[in-house]
Protein backbone atom coordinates (compact mmCIF):
# COMPACT_ATOMS: atom_id res chain seq x y z
CA UNK A 1 0.00 0.00 0.00
CA UNK A 2 1.56 3.29 -1.04
CA UNK A 3 0.96 6.72 0.39
CA UNK A 4 1.98 8.60 -2.74
CA UNK A 5 -0.51 9.99 -5.26
CA UNK A 6 0.00 10.01 -9.00
CA UNK A 7 0.53 13.42 -10.67
CA UNK A 8 2.06 13.99 -14.10
CA UNK A 9 1.75 17.17 -16.13
CA UNK A 10 1.29 16.48 -19.86
CA UNK A 11 2.49 18.76 -22.67
CA UNK A 12 -1.08 20.03 -23.07
CA UNK A 13 -1.18 20.72 -19.34
CA UNK A 14 2.04 22.71 -19.55
CA UNK A 15 0.61 24.78 -22.43
CA UNK A 16 -2.53 25.48 -20.42
CA UNK A 17 -0.47 26.42 -17.39
CA UNK A 18 1.64 28.85 -19.44
CA UNK A 19 -1.55 30.32 -20.91
CA UNK A 20 -2.92 30.64 -17.37
CA UNK A 21 0.18 32.53 -16.26
CA UNK A 22 -0.06 34.87 -19.25
CA UNK A 23 -3.77 35.30 -18.56
CA UNK A 24 -3.05 36.44 -15.00
CA UNK A 25 -0.48 38.98 -16.23
CA UNK A 26 -2.86 40.37 -18.87
CA UNK A 27 -5.84 40.36 -16.53
CA UNK A 28 -3.92 42.19 -13.83
CA UNK A 29 -2.79 44.78 -16.38
CA UNK A 30 -6.38 45.15 -17.62
CA UNK A 31 -7.83 45.75 -14.15
CA UNK A 32 -9.07 49.22 -13.30
CA UNK A 33 -7.57 49.93 -9.88
CA UNK A 34 -4.58 48.92 -7.78
CA UNK A 35 -6.74 47.13 -5.20
CA UNK A 36 -8.48 45.13 -7.91
CA UNK A 37 -5.08 44.24 -9.42
CA UNK A 38 -3.77 42.90 -6.10
CA UNK A 39 -6.96 40.93 -5.58
CA UNK A 40 -6.83 39.44 -9.09
CA UNK A 41 -3.13 38.60 -8.76
CA UNK A 42 -3.51 36.76 -5.44
CA UNK A 43 -6.63 34.86 -6.49
CA UNK A 44 -5.06 34.10 -9.87
CA UNK A 45 -1.89 32.62 -8.39
CA UNK A 46 -3.85 30.37 -6.03
CA UNK A 47 -6.17 29.32 -8.86
CA UNK A 48 -3.16 28.66 -11.12
CA UNK A 49 -1.75 26.25 -8.54
CA UNK A 50 -5.11 24.48 -8.42
CA UNK A 51 -5.28 24.44 -12.20
CA UNK A 52 -1.82 22.85 -12.39
CA UNK A 53 -2.74 20.21 -9.83
CA UNK A 54 -5.98 19.32 -11.65
CA UNK A 55 -4.26 19.18 -15.03
CA UNK A 56 -1.60 16.88 -13.55
CA UNK A 57 -3.97 14.58 -11.66
CA UNK A 58 -4.25 11.09 -13.06
CA UNK A 59 -7.11 9.65 -10.99
CA UNK A 60 -10.79 10.71 -10.93
CA UNK A 61 -10.68 10.89 -7.13
CA UNK A 62 -7.74 13.30 -7.22
CA UNK A 63 -9.55 15.56 -9.70
CA UNK A 64 -12.74 15.38 -7.63
CA UNK A 65 -11.02 16.41 -4.41
CA UNK A 66 -9.02 19.21 -6.05
CA UNK A 67 -12.12 20.47 -7.83
CA UNK A 68 -14.09 20.52 -4.59
CA UNK A 69 -11.33 22.43 -2.78
CA UNK A 70 -10.88 24.93 -5.61
CA UNK A 71 -14.63 25.54 -5.81
CA UNK A 72 -14.88 25.95 -2.04
CA UNK A 73 -11.95 28.38 -2.15
CA UNK A 74 -13.62 30.48 -4.82
CA UNK A 75 -16.97 30.31 -3.03
CA UNK A 76 -15.29 31.65 0.12
CA UNK A 77 -14.11 34.84 -1.57
CA UNK A 78 -16.15 37.94 -0.71
CA UNK A 79 -18.89 38.23 -3.28
CA UNK A 80 -22.55 38.85 -3.90
CA UNK A 81 -23.88 35.30 -4.22
CA UNK A 82 -24.04 33.08 -1.14
CA UNK A 83 -21.53 30.27 -0.51
CA UNK A 84 -23.97 27.38 -1.19
CA UNK A 85 -25.08 28.94 -4.48
CA UNK A 86 -21.48 29.25 -5.63
CA UNK A 87 -20.40 25.78 -4.49
CA UNK A 88 -23.34 23.76 -5.75
CA UNK A 89 -22.49 23.65 -9.48
CA UNK A 90 -18.93 22.31 -9.20
CA UNK A 91 -19.89 20.07 -6.26
CA UNK A 92 -22.74 18.58 -8.29
CA UNK A 93 -20.20 17.97 -11.06
CA UNK A 94 -17.93 16.17 -8.57
CA UNK A 95 -20.89 14.03 -7.46
CA UNK A 96 -21.70 13.06 -11.07
CA UNK A 97 -18.05 12.33 -11.87
CA UNK A 98 -17.71 10.17 -8.74
CA UNK A 99 -20.88 8.25 -9.59
CA UNK A 100 -19.58 7.71 -13.12
CA UNK A 101 -16.22 6.49 -11.81
CA UNK A 102 -18.03 4.20 -9.35
CA UNK A 103 -20.06 2.59 -12.12
CA UNK A 104 -17.06 2.13 -14.45
CA UNK A 105 -15.03 0.58 -11.63
CA UNK A 106 -17.63 -1.98 -10.63
CA UNK A 107 -19.44 -2.87 -13.83
CA UNK A 108 -18.44 -3.84 -17.33
CA UNK A 109 -22.02 -4.44 -18.53
CA UNK A 110 -22.68 -2.36 -21.69
CA UNK A 111 -25.77 -0.67 -20.26
CA UNK A 112 -23.92 0.46 -17.13
CA UNK A 113 -20.92 1.67 -19.11
CA UNK A 114 -23.25 3.78 -21.26
CA UNK A 115 -24.81 5.16 -18.08
CA UNK A 116 -21.30 5.90 -16.78
CA UNK A 117 -20.50 7.71 -20.04
CA UNK A 118 -23.55 9.94 -19.55
CA UNK A 119 -22.61 10.61 -15.91
CA UNK A 120 -18.99 11.45 -16.79
CA UNK A 121 -19.98 13.78 -19.65
CA UNK A 122 -22.65 15.49 -17.54
CA UNK A 123 -20.14 15.73 -14.69
CA UNK A 124 -17.62 17.52 -16.90
CA UNK A 125 -20.22 20.00 -18.16
CA UNK A 126 -21.63 20.58 -14.65
CA UNK A 127 -18.14 21.14 -13.24
CA UNK A 128 -17.42 23.67 -15.97
CA UNK A 129 -20.75 25.44 -15.45
CA UNK A 130 -21.83 25.36 -19.09
CA UNK A 131 -25.42 24.79 -20.25
CA UNK A 132 -27.53 23.12 -18.86
CA UNK A 133 -25.68 23.62 -15.56
CA UNK A 134 -25.34 27.41 -15.52
CA UNK A 135 -24.34 29.08 -12.29
CA UNK A 136 -26.23 32.18 -11.14
CA UNK A 137 -24.73 35.47 -12.30
CA UNK A 138 -24.52 38.66 -10.23
CA UNK A 139 -23.34 41.66 -12.29
CA UNK A 140 -21.83 43.48 -9.29
CA UNK A 141 -19.77 40.51 -8.13
CA UNK A 142 -15.96 40.98 -8.18
CA UNK A 143 -14.27 39.07 -11.01
CA UNK A 144 -12.35 36.51 -8.87
CA UNK A 145 -15.57 35.41 -7.13
CA UNK A 146 -17.76 35.38 -10.26
CA UNK A 147 -18.86 32.38 -12.35
CA UNK A 148 -17.07 34.02 -15.29
CA UNK A 149 -13.71 33.59 -13.52
CA UNK A 150 -14.62 29.94 -12.92
CA UNK A 151 -15.61 29.17 -16.51
CA UNK A 152 -12.85 31.37 -17.96
CA UNK A 153 -9.91 30.47 -15.74
CA UNK A 154 -10.38 27.45 -13.47
CA UNK A 155 -12.50 25.20 -15.67
CA UNK A 156 -10.10 24.84 -18.66
CA UNK A 157 -7.91 22.50 -16.56
CA UNK A 158 -10.83 20.07 -16.48
CA UNK A 159 -10.67 19.74 -20.26
CA UNK A 160 -7.15 18.37 -19.89
CA UNK A 161 -7.77 15.93 -17.05
CA UNK A 162 -11.30 14.60 -17.31
CA UNK A 163 -11.76 13.41 -20.94
CA UNK A 164 -8.51 11.44 -20.78
CA UNK A 165 -9.56 9.71 -17.57
CA UNK A 166 -13.09 9.07 -18.85
CA UNK A 167 -11.93 7.49 -22.09
CA UNK A 168 -9.50 5.16 -20.34
CA UNK A 169 -12.32 3.83 -18.17
CA UNK A 170 -14.93 3.46 -20.94
CA UNK A 171 -14.97 0.81 -23.66
CA UNK A 172 -15.31 1.10 -27.45
CA UNK A 173 -19.12 1.04 -27.27
CA UNK A 174 -19.58 3.60 -24.50
CA UNK A 175 -16.84 6.01 -25.60
CA UNK A 176 -19.00 7.34 -28.47
CA UNK A 177 -21.87 7.92 -26.01
CA UNK A 178 -19.52 10.14 -24.00
CA UNK A 179 -18.31 11.93 -27.11
CA UNK A 180 -21.79 12.26 -28.61
CA UNK A 181 -23.17 13.85 -25.46
CA UNK A 182 -20.28 16.31 -25.30
CA UNK A 183 -20.81 17.24 -28.96
CA UNK A 184 -24.56 17.68 -28.45
CA UNK A 185 -24.12 19.85 -25.36
CA UNK A 186 -21.32 21.71 -27.12
CA UNK A 187 -23.55 22.61 -30.08
CA UNK A 188 -26.27 23.77 -27.67
CA UNK A 189 -23.73 26.02 -25.93
CA UNK A 190 -22.35 27.37 -29.23
CA UNK A 191 -25.81 28.32 -30.51
CA UNK A 192 -27.30 29.50 -27.22
CA UNK A 193 -24.12 31.30 -26.21
CA UNK A 194 -23.83 33.03 -29.60
CA UNK A 195 -27.47 34.12 -29.57
CA UNK A 196 -27.31 35.21 -25.94
CA UNK A 197 -24.13 37.22 -26.41
CA UNK A 198 -25.85 39.06 -29.26
CA UNK A 199 -29.42 39.48 -28.04
CA UNK A 200 -29.51 39.44 -24.24
CA UNK A 201 -30.30 42.79 -22.59
CA UNK A 202 -27.62 42.78 -19.88
CA UNK A 203 -24.01 43.31 -21.01
CA UNK A 204 -22.50 41.16 -18.22
CA UNK A 205 -24.84 38.31 -19.19
CA UNK A 206 -23.78 38.85 -22.83
CA UNK A 207 -20.14 38.39 -21.83
CA UNK A 208 -21.01 35.25 -19.91
CA UNK A 209 -22.82 33.90 -22.97
CA UNK A 210 -19.71 34.52 -25.05
CA UNK A 211 -17.71 32.33 -22.63
CA UNK A 212 -20.40 29.67 -22.97
CA UNK A 213 -20.13 29.79 -26.75
CA UNK A 214 -16.37 29.28 -26.55
CA UNK A 215 -16.83 26.40 -24.14
CA UNK A 216 -19.36 24.97 -26.60
CA UNK A 217 -16.64 24.83 -29.23
CA UNK A 218 -14.28 23.21 -26.73
CA UNK A 219 -16.88 20.59 -25.79
CA UNK A 220 -17.47 19.77 -29.45
CA UNK A 221 -13.71 19.38 -29.97
CA UNK A 222 -13.37 17.13 -26.94
CA UNK A 223 -16.41 15.11 -27.97
CA UNK A 224 -15.02 14.36 -31.43
CA UNK A 225 -12.59 11.96 -29.73
CA UNK A 226 -9.81 12.71 -32.21
CA UNK A 227 -6.38 14.20 -31.60
CA UNK A 228 -7.16 17.13 -33.95
CA UNK A 229 -10.48 17.81 -32.21
CA UNK A 230 -8.84 17.67 -28.81
CA UNK A 231 -6.06 20.04 -29.90
CA UNK A 232 -8.67 22.44 -31.33
CA UNK A 233 -10.60 22.33 -28.06
CA UNK A 234 -7.51 23.12 -26.04
CA UNK A 235 -6.55 25.93 -28.42
CA UNK A 236 -10.03 27.40 -27.90
CA UNK A 237 -9.42 27.28 -24.16
CA UNK A 238 -6.04 28.98 -24.58
CA UNK A 239 -7.95 31.69 -26.48
CA UNK A 240 -10.41 31.98 -23.58
CA UNK A 241 -7.55 32.38 -21.10
CA UNK A 242 -5.37 34.76 -23.10
CA UNK A 243 -7.92 36.84 -25.01
CA UNK A 244 -11.50 36.64 -23.74
CA UNK A 245 -10.92 36.77 -19.98
CA UNK A 246 -8.53 39.78 -20.02
CA UNK A 247 -10.88 41.63 -22.38
CA UNK A 248 -13.79 40.95 -20.01
CA UNK A 249 -11.78 42.46 -17.13
CA UNK A 250 -10.99 45.41 -19.40
CA UNK A 251 -14.73 45.88 -20.00
CA UNK A 252 -15.70 45.89 -16.29
CA UNK A 253 -15.75 49.71 -15.81
CA UNK A 254 -18.31 50.10 -18.63
CA UNK A 255 -20.27 47.06 -17.45
CA UNK A 256 -20.54 48.60 -13.97
CA UNK A 257 -21.58 51.98 -15.38
CA UNK A 258 -18.35 53.78 -14.39
CA UNK A 259 -17.37 54.60 -17.98
CA UNK A 260 -19.21 55.24 -21.24
CA UNK A 261 -19.40 52.57 -23.95
CA UNK A 262 -17.83 53.55 -27.28
CA UNK A 263 -16.72 52.08 -30.59
CA UNK A 264 -13.25 53.24 -31.72
CA UNK A 265 -10.27 51.60 -33.42
CA UNK A 266 -9.21 49.75 -30.25
CA UNK A 267 -12.73 48.37 -29.86
CA UNK A 268 -12.82 47.24 -33.50
CA UNK A 269 -9.52 45.46 -32.96
CA UNK A 270 -10.97 43.77 -29.88
CA UNK A 271 -14.12 42.84 -31.82
CA UNK A 272 -12.01 41.05 -34.42
CA UNK A 273 -10.10 39.21 -31.70
CA UNK A 274 -13.32 38.22 -29.89
CA UNK A 275 -14.92 36.99 -33.11
CA UNK A 276 -11.99 34.68 -33.75
CA UNK A 277 -11.14 36.44 -37.00
CA UNK A 278 -7.76 36.05 -38.69
CA UNK A 279 -5.02 36.73 -37.66
CA UNK A 280 -6.05 36.30 -34.02
CA UNK A 281 -5.77 33.22 -31.82
CA UNK A 282 -9.38 32.13 -32.23
CA UNK A 283 -9.00 31.68 -35.98
CA UNK A 284 -6.73 28.60 -36.14
CA UNK A 285 -8.72 27.05 -33.30
CA UNK A 286 -11.98 27.43 -35.22
CA UNK A 287 -10.41 26.31 -38.48
CA UNK A 288 -8.98 23.22 -36.83
CA UNK A 289 -12.29 22.43 -35.17
CA UNK A 290 -14.17 22.72 -38.46
CA UNK A 291 -11.63 20.40 -40.07
CA UNK A 292 -11.94 17.86 -37.25
CA UNK A 293 -15.75 18.02 -37.39
CA UNK A 294 -15.77 17.80 -41.19
CA UNK A 295 -13.52 14.75 -41.12
CA UNK A 296 -16.02 12.90 -38.94
CA UNK A 297 -19.44 14.22 -40.02
CA UNK A 298 -19.69 17.17 -42.40
CA UNK A 299 -23.18 18.37 -41.35
CA UNK A 300 -21.71 19.02 -37.91
CA UNK A 301 -19.09 21.28 -39.48
CA UNK A 302 -21.92 23.12 -41.29
CA UNK A 303 -23.85 23.62 -38.04
CA UNK A 304 -20.69 24.90 -36.35
CA UNK A 305 -20.00 27.26 -39.24
CA UNK A 306 -23.51 28.71 -38.95
CA UNK A 307 -23.04 28.97 -35.19
CA UNK A 308 -19.76 30.84 -35.70
CA UNK A 309 -21.57 33.46 -37.77
CA UNK A 310 -23.44 34.42 -34.60
CA UNK A 311 -20.09 35.55 -33.20
CA UNK A 312 -19.90 38.56 -35.53
CA UNK A 313 -22.71 40.79 -34.17
CA UNK A 314 -22.07 39.52 -30.65
CA UNK A 315 -18.37 40.46 -30.81
CA UNK A 316 -19.14 44.00 -31.96
CA UNK A 317 -21.60 44.36 -29.12
CA UNK A 318 -19.11 43.07 -26.55
CA UNK A 319 -16.23 45.17 -27.90
CA UNK A 320 -18.32 48.35 -27.44
CA UNK A 321 -18.22 47.71 -23.68
CA UNK A 322 -14.45 48.12 -23.56
CA UNK A 323 -14.53 51.89 -23.21
CA UNK A 324 -11.48 54.15 -23.43
CA UNK A 325 -8.20 52.56 -22.32
CA UNK A 326 -5.12 54.42 -21.09
CA UNK A 327 -1.91 53.69 -19.21
CA UNK A 328 -1.44 50.16 -17.91
CA UNK A 329 -4.84 49.12 -19.25
CA UNK A 330 -3.78 50.15 -22.76
CA UNK A 331 -0.69 48.02 -22.25
CA UNK A 332 -3.00 45.15 -21.24
CA UNK A 333 -5.03 45.57 -24.43
CA UNK A 334 -1.84 45.67 -26.48
CA UNK A 335 -0.63 42.52 -24.71
CA UNK A 336 -3.90 40.73 -25.48
CA UNK A 337 -3.70 41.78 -29.13
CA UNK A 338 -0.01 40.81 -29.36
CA UNK A 339 -0.52 37.39 -27.74
CA UNK A 340 -3.61 36.80 -29.90
CA UNK A 341 -1.77 37.68 -33.10
CA UNK A 342 1.29 35.62 -32.11
CA UNK A 343 -0.80 32.51 -31.47
CA UNK A 344 -2.96 33.18 -34.52
CA UNK A 345 -0.05 33.59 -36.93
CA UNK A 346 2.20 30.92 -35.51
CA UNK A 347 0.10 28.25 -33.78
CA UNK A 348 2.38 25.36 -34.79
CA UNK A 349 4.40 25.13 -31.52
CA UNK A 350 1.20 25.17 -29.48
CA UNK A 351 -0.51 22.64 -31.72
CA UNK A 352 2.53 20.40 -31.55
CA UNK A 353 2.27 20.35 -27.76
CA UNK A 354 -1.49 19.89 -27.87
CA UNK A 355 -1.24 16.91 -30.20
CA UNK A 356 -2.82 18.43 -33.28
CA UNK A 357 0.24 19.54 -35.17
CA UNK B 1 -17.25 -10.53 10.70
CA UNK B 2 -15.88 -7.99 8.20
CA UNK B 3 -19.06 -8.39 6.13
CA UNK B 4 -21.22 -7.57 9.17
CA UNK B 5 -19.10 -4.50 9.97
CA UNK B 6 -19.37 -3.19 6.41
CA UNK B 7 -23.15 -3.68 6.36
CA UNK B 8 -23.49 -1.95 9.73
CA UNK B 9 -21.24 0.84 8.43
CA UNK B 10 -23.47 1.27 5.40
CA UNK B 11 -26.59 1.55 7.54
CA UNK B 12 -24.88 4.01 9.87
CA UNK B 13 -23.67 6.14 6.96
CA UNK B 14 -27.17 6.30 5.45
CA UNK B 15 -28.76 7.15 8.79
CA UNK B 16 -26.13 9.81 9.50
CA UNK B 17 -26.46 11.36 6.04
CA UNK B 18 -30.23 11.47 6.63
CA UNK B 19 -29.57 13.44 9.83
CA UNK B 20 -27.28 15.77 7.86
CA UNK B 21 -29.99 16.27 5.23
CA UNK B 22 -32.74 16.81 7.81
CA UNK B 23 -30.85 19.15 10.19
CA UNK B 24 -30.48 22.91 10.22
CA UNK B 25 -28.52 23.20 13.49
CA UNK B 26 -24.79 22.75 13.99
CA UNK B 27 -25.19 19.79 16.37
CA UNK B 28 -27.28 17.90 13.84
CA UNK B 29 -24.88 18.67 11.00
CA UNK B 30 -21.87 17.68 13.12
CA UNK B 31 -23.40 14.39 14.24
CA UNK B 32 -24.50 13.64 10.66
CA UNK B 33 -21.00 14.22 9.33
CA UNK B 34 -19.41 12.20 12.16
CA UNK B 35 -21.72 9.25 11.57
CA UNK B 36 -21.13 9.37 7.83
CA UNK B 37 -17.36 9.35 8.39
CA UNK B 38 -17.50 6.38 10.78
CA UNK B 39 -19.87 4.54 8.44
CA UNK B 40 -17.68 5.15 5.39
CA UNK B 41 -14.64 4.04 7.36
CA UNK B 42 -16.43 0.88 8.45
CA UNK B 43 -17.23 -0.08 4.86
CA UNK B 44 -13.46 -0.08 4.23
CA UNK B 45 -12.83 -2.28 7.28
CA UNK B 46 -11.03 -4.94 5.24
CA UNK B 47 -8.28 -2.38 4.56
CA UNK B 48 -7.94 -0.74 7.97
CA UNK B 49 -5.29 2.05 7.52
CA UNK B 50 -7.30 4.12 4.99
CA UNK B 51 -10.49 3.30 6.90
CA UNK B 52 -8.95 4.68 10.06
CA UNK B 53 -7.65 7.80 8.31
CA UNK B 54 -11.04 8.54 6.71
CA UNK B 55 -12.92 7.89 9.94
CA UNK B 56 -10.64 9.99 12.14
CA UNK B 57 -10.43 12.86 9.66
CA UNK B 58 -14.20 12.82 9.32
CA UNK B 59 -14.68 12.87 13.10
CA UNK B 60 -12.31 15.83 13.41
CA UNK B 61 -14.09 17.59 10.54
CA UNK B 62 -17.42 16.97 12.28
CA UNK B 63 -16.11 18.42 15.54
CA UNK B 64 -14.91 21.51 13.68
CA UNK B 65 -18.24 21.82 11.89
CA UNK B 66 -20.13 21.73 15.16
CA UNK B 67 -18.15 24.69 16.55
CA UNK B 68 -20.16 27.44 14.81
CA UNK B 69 -23.38 28.06 12.94
CA UNK B 70 -27.00 27.91 14.04
CA UNK B 71 -27.09 26.54 17.63
CA UNK B 72 -28.96 23.33 18.45
CA UNK B 73 -29.99 20.28 16.47
CA UNK B 74 -32.61 21.74 14.17
CA UNK B 75 -33.73 18.28 13.08
CA UNK B 76 -36.95 18.01 11.07
CA UNK B 77 -37.78 21.71 10.75
CA UNK B 78 -41.23 22.61 9.37
CA UNK B 79 -41.55 21.71 5.69
CA UNK B 80 -39.06 18.86 5.81
CA UNK B 81 -41.44 16.15 4.58
CA UNK B 82 -39.91 16.10 1.05
CA UNK B 83 -36.47 15.63 2.62
CA UNK B 84 -37.72 12.71 4.73
CA UNK B 85 -39.10 11.08 1.58
CA UNK B 86 -35.81 11.78 -0.23
CA UNK B 87 -33.79 10.07 2.50
CA UNK B 88 -36.02 7.00 2.54
CA UNK B 89 -36.22 6.64 -1.24
CA UNK B 90 -32.51 7.37 -1.76
CA UNK B 91 -31.55 4.79 0.87
CA UNK B 92 -33.68 2.08 -0.66
CA UNK B 93 -32.73 2.92 -4.25
CA UNK B 94 -29.00 3.10 -3.50
CA UNK B 95 -29.11 -0.21 -1.64
CA UNK B 96 -30.92 -1.81 -4.57
CA UNK B 97 -28.66 -0.33 -7.26
CA UNK B 98 -25.40 -0.68 -5.34
CA UNK B 99 -25.92 -4.16 -3.99
CA UNK B 100 -28.34 -5.63 -6.52
CA UNK B 101 -28.06 -4.11 -9.98
CA UNK B 102 -24.29 -3.59 -10.02
CA UNK B 103 -22.68 -6.96 -9.41
CA UNK B 104 -19.30 -7.90 -7.91
CA UNK B 105 -17.53 -7.74 -4.59
CA UNK B 106 -17.80 -4.96 -1.96
CA UNK B 107 -21.57 -4.54 -2.36
CA UNK B 108 -22.09 -2.77 1.02
CA UNK B 109 -19.30 -0.29 0.26
CA UNK B 110 -20.82 0.44 -3.16
CA UNK B 111 -24.30 1.00 -1.79
CA UNK B 112 -22.91 3.20 0.98
CA UNK B 113 -20.94 5.31 -1.46
CA UNK B 114 -23.99 5.77 -3.66
CA UNK B 115 -26.13 6.82 -0.70
CA UNK B 116 -23.56 9.28 0.66
CA UNK B 117 -22.94 10.87 -2.75
CA UNK B 118 -26.64 11.16 -3.61
CA UNK B 119 -27.65 12.60 -0.23
CA UNK B 120 -24.66 14.98 -0.06
CA UNK B 121 -25.40 16.24 -3.59
CA UNK B 122 -29.09 16.63 -2.76
CA UNK B 123 -28.22 18.67 0.34
CA UNK B 124 -25.77 20.85 -1.61
CA UNK B 125 -28.31 21.52 -4.34
CA UNK B 126 -31.14 22.49 -2.03
CA UNK B 127 -29.64 24.33 0.95
CA UNK B 128 -29.13 28.06 1.34
CA UNK B 129 -27.27 27.67 4.64
CA UNK B 130 -23.50 27.88 4.48
CA UNK B 131 -22.81 25.43 7.32
CA UNK B 132 -25.07 22.80 5.74
CA UNK B 133 -23.28 23.19 2.38
CA UNK B 134 -19.91 22.88 4.12
CA UNK B 135 -20.96 19.74 5.98
CA UNK B 136 -22.36 18.19 2.80
CA UNK B 137 -19.17 19.16 0.95
CA UNK B 138 -17.06 17.44 3.64
CA UNK B 139 -19.19 14.29 3.35
CA UNK B 140 -18.78 14.38 -0.43
CA UNK B 141 -14.99 14.70 -0.05
CA UNK B 142 -14.92 11.66 2.24
CA UNK B 143 -16.99 9.70 -0.29
CA UNK B 144 -14.60 10.66 -3.11
CA UNK B 145 -11.68 9.44 -1.00
CA UNK B 146 -13.57 6.23 -0.24
CA UNK B 147 -14.11 5.59 -3.95
CA UNK B 148 -10.43 6.24 -4.63
CA UNK B 149 -9.54 3.68 -1.96
CA UNK B 150 -11.92 1.10 -3.38
CA UNK B 151 -10.75 1.69 -6.94
CA UNK B 152 -7.02 1.67 -6.27
CA UNK B 153 -5.78 -0.36 -3.32
CA UNK B 154 -2.20 0.84 -3.91
CA UNK B 155 -3.18 4.49 -3.52
CA UNK B 156 -5.91 3.95 -0.94
CA UNK B 157 -4.02 5.49 1.98
CA UNK B 158 -2.88 8.54 0.02
CA UNK B 159 -6.36 9.20 -1.30
CA UNK B 160 -7.92 8.69 2.12
CA UNK B 161 -5.46 11.22 3.55
CA UNK B 162 -6.18 13.66 0.72
CA UNK B 163 -9.93 13.25 1.26
CA UNK B 164 -9.46 13.78 4.98
CA UNK B 165 -7.51 16.97 4.35
CA UNK B 166 -10.22 18.20 1.97
CA UNK B 167 -12.97 17.45 4.51
CA UNK B 168 -11.00 19.22 7.23
CA UNK B 169 -10.32 22.20 4.99
CA UNK B 170 -14.04 22.57 4.29
CA UNK B 171 -14.84 22.28 7.99
CA UNK B 172 -12.23 24.91 8.86
CA UNK B 173 -14.20 27.49 6.87
CA UNK B 174 -16.44 29.52 9.17
CA UNK B 175 -20.21 29.20 9.06
CA UNK B 176 -20.66 32.95 8.67
CA UNK B 177 -20.64 34.30 5.11
CA UNK B 178 -17.73 36.56 4.18
CA UNK B 179 -18.74 40.21 3.98
CA UNK B 180 -20.73 40.68 0.80
CA UNK B 181 -19.33 43.27 -1.52
CA UNK B 182 -19.42 44.23 -5.16
CA UNK B 183 -16.80 45.99 -7.27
Amino acid sequence: MGFELAFSLSAAGRVLLAAGGLSIALTVAAAQSGAERTWLLLAGIVALAGLAAIAAASLPAEVGLLLLLLAAGQASLPGVRSFPVRLRGPAFGVALLTLGALVTHYSSAPAFLRLAAVLLAAGLVASVGALPFLQELAREEPVPASPIAWIGFAAPALAIALPLQALTSLDAASGPVYGGLLVALGVVNVVWGGLGAWRTADDVAAWRHSFLADWGLALVGLGLLSSVGSAAAQLVLVFVLVVRLPLYVLARPVLLGKEEARLGPAQLLAAAALAGAAPFAGFPARLLLLKAAGDIYWPLALVLLLGLLLWLPASLRLARTLGPVRGLRALGLAGVAGAGVAIGLYPAPLLGSLGGG
Amino acid sequence: MIEAVTIAGGLLAWLAMSVLVLSEGRAGLGVGLAGAAVGIGATLAADWPPALVLGLAGLLAAALRARDGTPGWGILPPGSTPRVILCAVAGAACAWIGAGLISGAEAPARATLLAVIVLAAARLLTTHKREAALAAGSALALAVGDLGGLASKDLALGLAAAAGVAALALSLLPAAEAQTRGV
